[in-house]
């Protein structure tokens, strides 16, 4: 029997729970989530213990991914949305597919950003074949 | 900016400690330039002083890697960031933290012989709101 392994997604930023709990909502039992602080979720990352990094701050942008670019290094984060970028599904589909794990985005657009970047992941881990625990 | 040895200087100090390994690890990545993080450094003492807060790890990451950042955008004279209604929305009814922060960007711009647009100061007072409104809150 192969056993689906669940996407671990680490949140950061403003209101980092609330974050966590809508990226587990959009995964459909397919996601688990945790709020944590921006240095300790990269490295979680980094170490290969965490799968995504999902980070906000109000201007989107920098602060939001600031730790996980020196810790992850700038080709494996993609700012998706600031106040004056909104967060669209090709950005969203050429980020995840250019192999970033980390994304950023402007607080004010949490509840679209998540969603939206939950459903690429999982289409992204379906067309790679999945993860699964076997 | 204050001198070293008054109690603005002597809570520079604490932050200088407190936030080193955050604030080493963004200029030695790139993402911080020399002169905004002595800024930062210096505002976060400054803001800690005037408004009687206790900043560290725990409740200020945010707002230091923000300012950092920020001050980097403006040193390097990248181009401005947009301004978010929310964000001014949040800030509505606080003038003294608007107050505190536009004081320190006034050192700070002179400094970096630049001014500092209004979404930065706005999304500067979002953050130390969010770090007054929790230390407002009482203990549990």
């Amino acid at each position: 029997m192969v056993k689906e392994r669940l996407i671990r997604i680490v949140v950061a930023g403003v209101d980092a729970p609330s974050m966590a709990q809508l990226a587990m909502n959009a995964g459909g039992g397919r996601v688990e989530a945790a709020a944590l602080g921006d240095m300790q979720g990269a490295r979680l990352v980094k170490r290969g213990q965490a799968d995504y990094y999902l980070g906000t701050c109000w201007s989107g942008g920098g602060g939001a991914l600031a730790a996980a670019t020196a810790i992850l290094g700038a080709n494996r984060v993609g700012i998706v949305g600031t106040p004056g970028m909104v967060v669209t599904q090709d950005r969203v589909r050429l980020a995840v597919g250019e192999g970033r794990i980390a994304f950023g985005f402007a607080y004010e657009q949490t509840t679209a950003a998540i969603p939206l970047i939950i459903s690429e992941i999982l289409a992204y881990r379906d067309s790679q074949g999945g993860d699964t625990d076997d | 900016m204050t001198e070293t040895s008054s109690p603005s200087g002597d809570m520079q100090v604490r932050i200088e400690a407190e936030f080193a390994e955050r604030l080493d690890m963004l200029e030695e990545c790139g993402q911080v330039t020399n002169l905004a993080r002595r800024l930062t450094e210096m505002c976060l003492a400054d803001l800690a002083t005037d408004l009687d807060l206790t900043l560290d790890e725990n409740n200020a990451a945010q707002f230091v890697t923000h300012l950092a950042i920020a001050l980097t955008r403006i040193n390097r004279g990248d181009p401005e960031i947009a301004m978010s209604a929310v964000a001014a929305e949040e800030i509505a009814d606080r003038q003294r933290e608007l107050d505190a922060v536009t004081r320190v960007m006034g050192d700070a711009s002179r400094l970096l012989q630049r001014e500092v647009p209004e979404p930065e100061i706005t999304y500067m007072t979002v953050h130390l709101c969010a770090l007054v409104d929790v230390q407002a809150e009482p203990a549990p």
